[in-house]
């Protein structure tokens, strides 16, 4: 377990180095940020300054070799847009961001796999057709346009709940309603075609028949067994709530990781995408070991060399 | 059985639970291409009463005002910045600042300023006035800051406007004279405040050298009307009246700027009464507002920044480069009906870009080529192009206000006369770096001015083939430009620049400028009204009981 654990950690760090230059790569190839950062009215020379201050006049490879070196020892530069380290502006903002997606994925679980139980065990009813049509609607409403009605409803029309930001626990709903509904519907989906396949097996009839109260024979012999490809599911979405909350921590001017990350983006500030990129290509790393692991405490079939 | 059954109307309680939080949202869903702009809400809700107690109220004696970004720093001199210059504009002052009625230069941190002789300008300071850690604004502070702001070392994005400026001598304790190592009619404009100009804001000497630049950009110390307090980023940048302040305290105890990015959001928390001053509404959330009955608009097209169209008379060869070509696609296109239908009329028509109220501005011209096909295609005749000709106008992705609808109207009218112009759109930063490289043409959409400038001198910018963005040669213009920029007499600068509009009439450089209103929203508690250049001074403003 140990060595697997220790393996899967040195790929890790080769996924982070190719995540490191593809970014930088796309980044710089849409162009040369120094005209963002300049007065309309600089000249010229004036422009040659302020590159030659950003960098931005070193060859290409030099300024990768100028990153990659700080970043090994944990400095990924100035933010050109801030001035100020850009690791440590990250890291601050991540707390809110995980408290963001966690929040969301206790709401995606808490509405998912009843969801998915019921309509599986309640196939083709009424209440089957309606956990799905909820279901269909997670997932096929844009995030965009949800977190706004939310806000309409909830914050303007009603008053119960902060617009924006992240004052208080209030701040929380909004955001983690509309960031797990997509995660809520993809996992009762599939908690649904898991638990149909589960229910026709043999054990299934052994379990009933040895007199257990549905209840039990519904949540431990089929639910457990329905986990496996659920599990995979809700790590890989967790590896995308930490890291997909862009649109939702927009439209609620919510302060996590995600915020950065199209702040940076629009504004060019290559050492800023750099961290952020590298944050949460850890976490997502990081997230996809643990869920492994946990597939292996799951299945008692998965051994590992 | 009977367990079983209530197991399941449990599940039945939450899934209806589900139904109540997803099936609110429910209502007509869209496909993803067809998302509103401004959803309406949905009709199914039902009106209800307002609850006892309404959620996050805005704390009382502050005013909340969303931003559409956040500032990049705070240190005025490294900034080119709207989201900084805000509040900036709050914590800094400058030497000196526009009426905000009729526009002329008067003192502000200066008690007076004349010229001495033609590169050397005195200024007097007003006595007394303290920065908020207590270092008093004198001549060093002065000679400090203008010379840091100049300094190639301090690397300032507005640098360029104010190069001129040599450097400053100390003549006592409240008088500096300015030394430039040209004649400089525009340096009291330059120091009014306005917005990324080189609009040189006074910083503390003794405590940016002690703090150093960093600690400053993040902890700014001014003469302002409002001190720092702390500035958490992504969430707000807080500021508390100083009630020091040379003109008297403000009206109100806090100011908060807080980034919003989404527009919709933005406009949720004012008609939630979770901010009193919103920015950058768009014209269809007008109605909204104004039916809201928390809030109202404050729109003005006065001192805003003039968009205009680019097109080249030398970096590409073609039709173009015909004056009576540029004329014609001036006469083909008629802004006045694109501005009502696409902007719904929240802009105006400018023509030749400089603002009616700027110095030497000529009111004798007549209006910038009128709508006119006929003379269009008789023109395009003239030049030899009878059957018109193909062209690519490039846009910004929504840097202003509808900018690729203008475009692409544009184009649609140029078609009529036989040109078929084609719309380029880029992503902003890849368009700032074509348009300094000269990469844009033959034509181009962007804006200019809007920073309180107001002046002639503006048109350096878009006419002298010596400007990094300008894609337009003439020499008589260029030596107009110089000379106007030299001359220290107003009258004789005034002269210059009705001549000069007279010849950049003819030689039609630019299609047609309009200006886009600026819109805010404002929270019914909240008295104020926009500056000239439209960044938010809030000294002025208000809170109602």
């Amino acid at each position: 377990m140990t060595r697997y654990i220790v393996r899967r950690l040195l790929w890790a760090v080769v996924v982070l180095l190719g995540v490191s230059v593809v970014t930088f790569l796309v980044v710089y190839l849409t162009g040369d940020p120094t005209a963002l950062y300049m007065g309309p009215e600089g000249t010229k020379a004036d422009y040659e300054l302020l590159q030659h201050a950003m960098g931005f006049d070193r060859p290409l490879y030099e300024q990768y070799w100028r990153f990659l070196s700080g970043a090994i020892s944990g400095d990924f530069g100035l933010s050109l847009r801030h001035q100020r380290p850009t690791l440590p502006l990250v890291l601050e903002k991540l707390p809110a961001t995980i408290q963001l997606a966690l929040a969301a994925m206790a709401f995606a679980m808490a509405f998912a796999l009843p969801l998915g139980i019921i309509s599986a065990v309640k196939k083709d009813s009424l209440l089957d057709t309606v956990c799905m049509i909820i279901a269909m609607a997670g997932q096929c409403i844009p995030t965009f346009w949800l977190g706004i009605m939310l806000i309409l409803i909830f914050a303007v029309q009603w008053h119960l709940l902060p617009v924006y930001g992240r004052m208080e626990w209030r701040s929380l709903i909004l955001p983690a309603v509309t960031l797990g509904a997509w995660a809520m519907a993809r996992t009762a989906r599939l908690t649904r075609s898991s638990m149909l396949e589960v229910l026709g097996q043999d054990y299934m009839r052994t379990a009933r028949a040895k007199g257990l109260a549905e209840q039990i024979v519904i949540l431990r012999h089929a639910l457990k067994n329905a986990a496996i490809p659920v599990v995979t599911v809700i790590g890989l979405e967790m590896g995308s709530l930490l890291s997909g909350a862009i649109i939702t921590e927009t439209v609620f001017a919510y302060p996590g990781v995600g915020r950065l990350a199209v702040e940076a983006v629009v504004n060019k500030d290559i050492p800023m995408v750099q961290a952020v990129v590298f944050v949460v290509a850890t976490m997502f790393v990081v997230v996809n070991i643990v869920t492994d692991i946990f597939y292996v405490v799951l299945d008692p079939r998965v051994r590992l060399k | 059985m009977s367990r079983n059954i209530t197991w399941l109307n449990l599940g039945v309680i939450v899934v209806l639970a589900a139904m109540l939080l997803l099936g609110a949202a429910c209502g007509p869903t869209p496909t993803p291409t067809k998302v509103p702009a401004m959803p309406v809400p949905p009709t199914p809700v039902p009106p209800t009463p307002v609850p006892p107690t309404p959620t996050p109220a805005l704390p009382p004696e502050t005013v909340v005002i969303l931003q559409p970004g956040e500032a990049s720093t705070l240190d005025w001199h490294k900034h080119c910045d709207m989201n900084a210059h805000e509040p900036d504009r709050n914590i800094f002052d400058t030497l000196l600042r526009r009426d905000m009625k009729t526009l002329e230069i008067k003192p502000h941190l200066a008690e007076s300023f004349k010229l001495v002789k033609d590169t050397v300008w005195e200024f007097k300071l007003r006595k007394g006035v303290k920065f908020h850690n207590g270092e008093p604004l004198n001549a060093e502070a002065v000679k400090f800051s203008l010379e840091r702001f100049v300094d190639p070392k301090t690397a300032a994005p507005g640098r360029g406007v104010v190069a001129l400026i040599d450097h400053v001598d100390i003549i006592d304790e409240y008088t500096v004279n300015v030394v430039t190592k040209e004649p400089f009619p525009l340096l009291p404009v330059r120091m009014t405040s306005g917005h990324c100009g080189g609009n040189v804001a006074i910083v503390p000497p003794k405590y940016t050298k002690e703090k150093g630049d960093a600690y400053f950009a993040t902890n700014p110390v001014g003469t302002g009307p409002f001190k720092f307090v702390e500035w958490k980023k992504d969430e707000y940048i807080k500021l508390e009246a100083n009630t020091d302040y040379f003109l008297g305290p403000p009206a109100f105890k806090y100011l908060v700027f807080k980034p919003v990015p989404e527009p919709a959001t933005r406009l949720a928390a004012l008609l939630a009464g979770q901010a009193d001053l919103i920015i950058n509404v768009t014209p269809e959330q007008i109605p909204r507002i104004e039916a809201s009955g928390v809030a109202k608009v404050k729109e003005t097209t006065f001192g805003a920044f003039m968009i205009m169209t680019k097109i080249t008379n030398y970096v590409q060869p073609g039709p173009w480069t015909d004056k009576r070509v540029r004329q014609a696609i001036n006469h083909a296109i008629d802004l006045d009906t694109i501005i009502k239908a696409v902007l719904k009329g929240h802009g105006s028509v400018l023509g030749l870009p400089l603002e009616k109220e700027a110095f030497g501005k000529n009111p004798k011209l007549p209006e910038y080529y009128p709508y006119d096909p006929e003379k269009a295609k008789k023109l395009l005749a003239e030049a030899g192009y009878p059957k018109g000709f193909e062209m690519t106008i490039h846009c910004p992705n929504r840097r202003y206000l509808n900018d690729i609808e203008i475009a692409q109207a544009m184009a649609a009218q140029l078609e009529k006369v036989g040109i078929i112009a084609s719309v380029q759109v880029w992503e902003q930063s890849v368009y700032a770096t074509k348009w300094r490289l000269k990469q844009l043409l033959p034509a181009y959409i962007v804006a200019w001015g809007g920073a309180g400038l107001f002046d002639g001198d503006i048109m350096t910018y878009w006419a002298h083939t010596g400007s990094a963005l300008s894609i337009y040669s003439n020499k008589e213009v260029d030596k107009l430009l110089d000379e106007a920029r030299a001359t220290m007499d107003p009258e004789k600068r005034k002269e210059l620049y009705w001549k000069l509009q007279e010849l950049l009439y003819e030689e039609a450089p630019v299609i047609k400028a309009w200006q886009q209103s600026h819109i805010f929203g404002v929270s019914n508690r909240l008295d104020w009204e926009p500056w000239i250049d439209n960044i938010l001074l809030m000294y002025y403003a208000k809170l109602r009981k």
